[in-house]
């Protein structure tokens, strides 16, 4: 692959929180269950641990609210993470951003391999 | 609730409690929180070496979690924030009342200046602490000698030995 490693991981990086948005918007979530689901994704995360400093970062500030509880199955405490109103509206403001910036750029590299 | 790690996990979670020593106290206790209960989460009881160590390649390394804790690696932030000066008013009246105060209001001067001191917000408990011994050393050191000069005074009486006078008087017939 021509890309670089380096142009793909800040692309990665500026997407990666509004991503951990998206999956909390669905439903609320715990950090193993989180952090796995982005795991699986195809390019979304190199070290699955950096998502818990992200997380900690998007509730300071206040886009994403925590709490800690104890499992169903009477596991250890699981600390469960739920999208914030002002979380939902950075969400709604980079879907739209992300919509125009991607059409952009497709129309972009369209020109340029035609 | 406690659940026994393999150990190759509590290495790791020890490496990291070892690389977050630069993190805020609070931060560095809820990061070691969260792996914990991923770890705890994540590894079955039976779990080989080899399972263990692929799940905490998957991690990535206790640095790079670190690393991205970080304040310079936040992305809303991408240019690191100026730190904030360390010299306000207040500061720089306290090291006048600290200084030039000593001399124009002996004793009050120096007071007012380490209240000032002990009130600012930009300064460290530890500069603090500087600034009040620096101030406070002079006013000891002067204590100090005043108390071993009347102790000596107080020994040898009037008959202590002054150098200058005695030459002075083996000069005069």
């Amino acid at each position: 692959m021509v890309v670089t490693a380096d142009v793909l991981s800040q692309l990665r990086r500026g997407a990666l929180e509004y991503c951990v948005l998206g999956l909390l918007a669905e439903e609320e979530r715990y950090g193993f269950d989180l952090v796995r689901s982005l795991g699986a994704m195809d390019g979304m995360v190199t070290g699955e641990g950096t998502v818990y400093p992200l997380l900690s970062r998007l509730q300071k500030d206040g886009r994403v609210a925590s709490t800690w509880r104890d499992s169903d199955s009477g596991g250890p405490p699981r600390k469960y993470y739920a999208i914030t109103a002002k979380g939902q509206r950075a969400l709604g403001d980079f879907t739209t951003e992300w919509g125009r910036f991607r059409d952009t750029v497709d129309d972009i590299l369209a020109k340029g391999t035609t | 609730m406690n659940i026994t790690l393999p150990p190759l996990a509590e290495d790791y979670l020890a490496r990291l409690d070892r690389a977050a020593h630069a993190l805020p106290p609070q931060d560095r206790d809820e990061l070691l929180a969260e792996l914990r209960s991923h770890l705890q989460a994540g590894l079955a009881p039976g779990a080989t070496d080899a399972d263990v160590l692929n799940f905490l390649a998957e991690l990535g390394s206790p640095e790079e979690i670190v690393a991205a804790a970080q304040p310079e690696h936040s992305t809303s932030l991408p240019a690191a924030m100026p730190p904030a000066s360390r010299w306000g008013t207040l500061e720089v009246i306290a090291v006048l009342a600290l200084t030039v105060g000593t001399f124009v209001l002996p004793v009050i001067g120096p007071l007012v200046g380490i209240v000032l001191v002990w009130g600012s917000t930009r300064w460290t408990r530890h500069e603090k602490w500087i600034a009040t011994a620096l101030t406070a050393l002079p006013v000891v050191v002067l204590a100090l000698v005043a108390a071993m000069l009347i102790a000596v005074g107080g020994d040898s009486g009037p008959g202590s030995p002054v150098p200058a006078p005695v030459i002075s008087t083996e000069g005069t017939p």
